[in-house]
């Protein structure tokens, strides 16, 4: 059963396959991840733009390339010739770091999450979500790095991300970027509760904080008919975990300026705008993952094989659904905003939990 | 492997050079999380998976987030720089060599730590063969649930009290009635 | 098949369900401790939810879950055996740790029942007072029948941190504050010391439970050898606990705390958290390191004596009746100490016996200093107290007692508790122990009966200094400070007597509560 655990940890290793071979699968999927992340982080930023002119009856960028389909390139080449201005009495090393630890973050926490299922390479028995089922071949997962604790993994690698905003927002040595700072450590610290709560549901019923385990107990039934309440919770913290609307009060423009990052120009700002977008991307691909099923085939009769598109697609549902709230509701008070998560999502997560518990031992 | 334990064995020390060293307050919280998660690396290499996870979450996620925003928001001056030979530096060498021997000693009295990073000790409940059995979470969660029951409720009830207590101190002042 | 429209196939139960826990009827030993906590959650549940006119109801709430708790312990007493280790060997009902609950649920009465005109008085009335007052019970009773490493530090952690919020009840106060923040950091402090020792006696003997690390010192390949990072754990346990019970060189935080907290507070914390924390000490060091007494018992001599001389000799130069028995407990954990190095079983009998004496003259002390204390401060001052027999004769004949008791006076508690202390240490060989205590009892005197002194000395008139036992008096400090003071209602006398006369009873008839400490047999776990 969990005996993978013992097999290697960071990099899966099959038995009987050498060290180079498992090593350049895991620097192809890496480079392969990032370059689909970054540029679907380039492109989200376009569908953004898209999306809201459509809702507000303008049309969007049209001018660069067809459609306006190269506005990220121009985006891109902006923002990296931009000046670099920063403020005086900053902190040095801090200042540059903290940008790029953002974006860091935000790339490092997908590397568990499975867009297919494990294939099976020259070995007996068929593929399938656990590893143990391909002896003697290499097990092919299709996530960076297969840990038995991947949704712990995500949940620290997040826990993390706090101090990219917070470190960067002080060192600024600015009061509208340290206030921003201190709302949106406070709002991410208290919305990781609401995130934690509502994912215990579906490891509750899988029994397994693998991703992996957490998609094939899904086989049949997504959870998000079993847990629609976790799955509204989680999307509501998903949506402040990554400061948008109705919950950016971090970066409020009309009290903050621009928040944690009101400081930070040119590449600086690019690095938080790309953590910003992955992360979009992250709490989409993670709902995916523990509610509606991830790779598996949205309706019986299609078929299994076309998994990472059926990730994809799901993905990009929820994507969409988080830029219409984005450009439909008004920003919360920041007093509401804490109380809204303390005092109606926690309760409602714990109650969740309970329920579920009791529904697991009783079943 | 072994390339990693030492390159996260080197990270995890310099981190705690860091902390020591560093002449502002900040810097040495953060090294001091540098440290954390280069710890968290190291217990993922023996396999502790679930234990790197909760490292991250609870130290350097949970605890240390508090630690930087006290730090932040008082913004102590920097610290004047140690002169080797005072007092506190003299102790704090002294017991630094104390406990590394008292590590040394640890290690050649019946813990050792093999080439593939396998950790063989006395056998406790979480003995390399339970564990393949249930997995690593499944194990813990069952052993907290049956035999460290008592001490896990009490815990419970020591995390209500020092909430209580906190409320209680932090609380503006219960008007007048 | 695979699609969310397919036959909803739940999942398989987990491969590790169903879990085998322990008994049910494990819990009947732990029920004294249970009902504690959840008369604490009841307690708080209850000052969440009614108004303030109910809210004078909590302390009957308290007192009525004290007193089940204690009527319970003394059923189990009665009623079984020497205690098993239940819950894996991690907690024990046995007769020493019941008998150390009963000091202190009396305690906690006896502060319940002193609660509510005291904190009317100072304006600190609040629900969680007594929230946090019972946490602190519970952990002390966990701590005394903690059989296991981590039951233990959990139990000192639960107590614990209930008395640093409570030092600092009162939030006007500076020298609560500091005392609170003092002892929270020095507490943080000896919590560390015992953690990396329980760690290092774990990585030697492999064991958290008591009852296992004895096996293994008796039998393992640790028998019969000394083992450097074993002592090194055994020493580290002992500066942690020696904190606890704040033994000299440990005591630094002691005179601060006390003086600094609510006397309320500081008349529970003074008694209760030492008598919990000499179980633990007796429990750990007498029976699980037991094998390992030629070792330890040396060390543990040298902190007796040290606690002793240094508690009783600075206590002379008080002049804050607090930090006065402040630094009397210091000596009087020095001379229960005596009981710990003299090891199984005459130590521990005697200990236990000092330390239900101490319970009830040292309760009695600081509750009169308590029932005294009005509207503005603490009576703390010897002004306060400068001829008090004539105003309140009751109350200065019982501080007379008790502090007569404290001194080992004949006909007290205090005088079979140091008797049995002394000729356990002789009978074993240890007689430097006995003599120091001798001696340093006698320096004891001087300042108790300074004390006594005081109080039947009559105030002079406005702007004559009196003069007593090397204090001077000034006319007007004294006017100021005993207006302070108030008249306690009766039943406050009436609790105060009762103490007093558990003060006699155990310096009269000695063997009445001898005989149970006889029977005692510690479990190890």
């Amino acid at each position: 059963m969990a005996g993978d655990g013992r097999r290697g940890v960071i990099l899966a290793i099959g038995s009987g396959i050498n060290v180079p071979l498992t090593l350049l699968i895991a620097l192809v999927k890496g480079v392969l991840l990032l370059v689909v992340l970054l540029t679907t982080a380039a492109y989200l930023v376009l569908a953004e733009r898209k999306v809201s002119a459509r809702i507000q009856l303008r049309i969007g960028p049209n001018r660069v390339g067809p459609g306006g389909f190269l506005q990220p390139a121009a985006d891109a080449v902006k923002l990296i010739f931009k000046e670099a201005a920063a403020p005086e009495g900053r902190d040095r090393l801090l200042f540059e770091l903290a940008p790029g630890l953002a974006a860091a973050m935000a790339l490092f926490a997908f590397a568990t999450i499975p867009i297919n299922q494990t294939i099976c390479i020259n070995g007996r028995g068929g593929a399938g979500p656990l590893s143990a089922a391909c002896p003697g071949g290499l097990a092919l997962h299709w996530d960076l790095a297969h840990l038995n604790i991947g949704l712990l993994f995500i949940l620290a690698i997040t826990s993390i991300g706090v101090y990219a905003i917070f470190i960067g927002g002080w060192a600024s040595n600015s009061k509208y970027a340290l206030l921003g700072a201190l709302r949106s450590s406070a709002q991410l610290i208290s919305y990781e509760m609401a995130v934690s709560f509502a994912v215990i549901g579906p490891v509750l019923l899988s029994g397994s904080l693998d991703l992996e385990r957490v998609v094939g107990a899904q086989h049949g039934l997504w959870f998000v008919f079993l847990q629609p309440l976790a799955f509204l919770l989680y999307l509501t913290a998903g949506l402040a975990e990554t400061n948008r609307l109705p919950f950016d009060l971090p970066e409020a423009e009309g009290e903050l300026g621009a928040g944690y990052h009101t400081e930070m120009a040119g590449m600086r700002f690019g690095m938080y705008f790309v953590g910003e977008y992955v992360n979009m991307v992250t709490v989409a691909a993670i709902a995916t993952t523990l509610f509606l099923g991830g790779w598996m085939a949205p309706l019986f009769f299609l078929p299994n094989w076309l998994g990472p598109i059926w990730f994809a697609a799901k993905v990009g549902l929820l994507i969409f659904v988080m830029l219409w709230i984005r450009w439909t509701y008004p920003r919360l008070r920041y007093d509401r905003l804490m109380q809204f998560g303390w005092k109606v999502l926690l309760p409602l997560g714990l109650a969740n939990i309970v329920v579920t518990a009791v529904f697991v031992a009783l079943r | 492997m072994t390339a990693l334990f030492g390159v996260a064995a080197g990270i995890a020390f310099l981190g705690a050079l860091g902390v020591v060293l560093a002449r502002r307050t900040l810097y040495s919280a953060l090294s001091l999380i540098v440290n954390m998660m280069a710890l968290a690396v190291l217990f993922l290499l023996l396999d502790a998976q679930f234990l790197a996870a909760v490292q991250v979450i609870v130290y350097a996620g949970a605890v240390m987030v508090l630690f930087v925003f006290i730090i932040a928001l008082l913004s102590p001056g920097a610290q004047e720089r140690l002169r080797p030979l005072e007092l506190r530096v003299v102790v704090g060498a002294a017991a630094a060599v104390l406990f590394t021997v008292v590590v040394v000693r640890l290690t050649l009295n019946g813990i050792t730590v093999t080439a593939s990073g396998h950790f063989h000790g006395v056998i406790g409940p979480f003995a390399p063969a339970l564990v393949d059995r249930h997995g690593q979470v499944q194990t813990l969660g069952e052993q907290l649930f049956t035999t460290y029951l008592l001490p896990f409720e009490i815990t419970s009830l020591l995390l209500l009290v020092a909430a209580v207590g906190a409320v209680h101190l932090a609380r503006s002042r219960r008007p007048e009635p | 098949m695979t699609g969310p429209l397919g036959m909803a196939a739940l999942v398989a139960a987990p491969p590790w369900y169903p879990l085998h826990f322990a008994p049910a009827s494990n819990l009947v030993e732990f029920l004294p401790e249970l009902v504690v906590a959840a008369g604490m959650v009841a307690v708080l549940v209850t000052d969440l939810f009614v108004g303030p006119t109910h809210r004078r109801r909590l302390p009957l709430l308290t007192g009525l879950t004290l007193l089940a708790a204690l009527l319970i312990a003394v059923g189990e007493w009665v009623g079984h055996v020497p205690g098993r280790p239940v819950f894996d060997g991690a907690f024990a009902a046995d007769r020493f740790g019941l008998f150390a609950d009963f000091l202190i649920l009396l305690v906690a009465l006896a502060v319940t029942a002193l609660s509510p005109a005291y904190l009317q008085r100072r304006g600190l009335e609040s629900g969680e007072y007594y929230v946090l007052l019972l946490a602190a019970v519970t952990g002390m009773m966990v701590l005394s029948g903690a059989t296991s490493l981590i039951v233990v530090f959990l139990g000192i952690e639960l107590l614990s941190i209930p008395l640093y919020v409570l030092c600092a009840l009162n939030r006007d106060d500076a020298l609560g504050q500091e005392a609170a923040i003092k002892y929270l950091l020095l507490g943080g402090f000896a919590s560390a010391f015992l953690v990396y020792g329980m760690a290092l006696v774990y990585g030697e003997t492999g064991a958290t439970q008591l009852g296992r690390i004895h096996q293994v010192l008796l039998h393992g390949s640790l028998a019969g050898r000394t083992d450097p990072m074993l002592l090194a754990g055994i020493a580290l346990i002992g500066v942690g606990l020696s904190f606890k019970v704040s033994a000299a060189p440990f005591h630094w935080w002691t005179p601060d705390v006390y003086q600094g907290a609510p006397v309320l507070v500081t008349t529970f914390m003074s008694v209760a958290t030492k008598v919990a924390a000499f179980a633990a000490f007796l429990r750990i060091f007498s029976v699980t390191f037991g094998t390992a007494q030629s070792d330890w018992a040396v060390p543990v001599a040298l902190v007796a004596i040290a606690s002793m001389v240094f508690g009783n000799v600075v206590a002379l130069g008080q002049r804050s009746l607090k930090r006065m028995l402040a630094y009397s407990g210091i000596a009087q954990a020095g001379y229960v100490l005596i009981g710990v190095a003299v090891g199984q079983p005459d130590g521990t009998a005697a200990s236990l016996y000092y330390l239900a004496a101490y319970a009830a003259m040292n309760t009695g002390a600081f509750g009169i200093l308590t029932a005294l204390s009005g509207r503005g401060e603490d009576c703390d001052d010897y002004e306060g107290i400068l001829g008090l027999a004539r105003r309140q004769p009751l109350l200065a004949a019982l501080m007379a007692l008790f502090l007569l008791s404290l001194a080992g006076f004949p006909l007290t508690a205090g005088f079979f508790g140091k008797l049995f202390l002394f000729s356990a240490a002789i009978h074993d060989g240890e007689v430097p122990l006995a003599v120091w205590g001798v001696l340093t009892s006698a320096v004891s005197l001087f300042y108790y009966l300074r004390v006594i002194l005081t109080m039947f000395t009559e105030p002079g008139g406005a702007g004559e200094p009196v003069q007593v036992a090397g204090m001077t008096f000034e006319g007007g400090a004294v006017a100021r400070a005993q207006l302070a003071l108030v008249r306690p209602a009766l039943g406050t006398r009436a609790l105060l007597t009762l103490f007093a006369a558990a003060t006699l009873v155990l310096g009269l008839f000695p063997a009445l509560v001898d005989s149970l400490i006889q029977g005692i047999h510690v479990v190890a776990g």
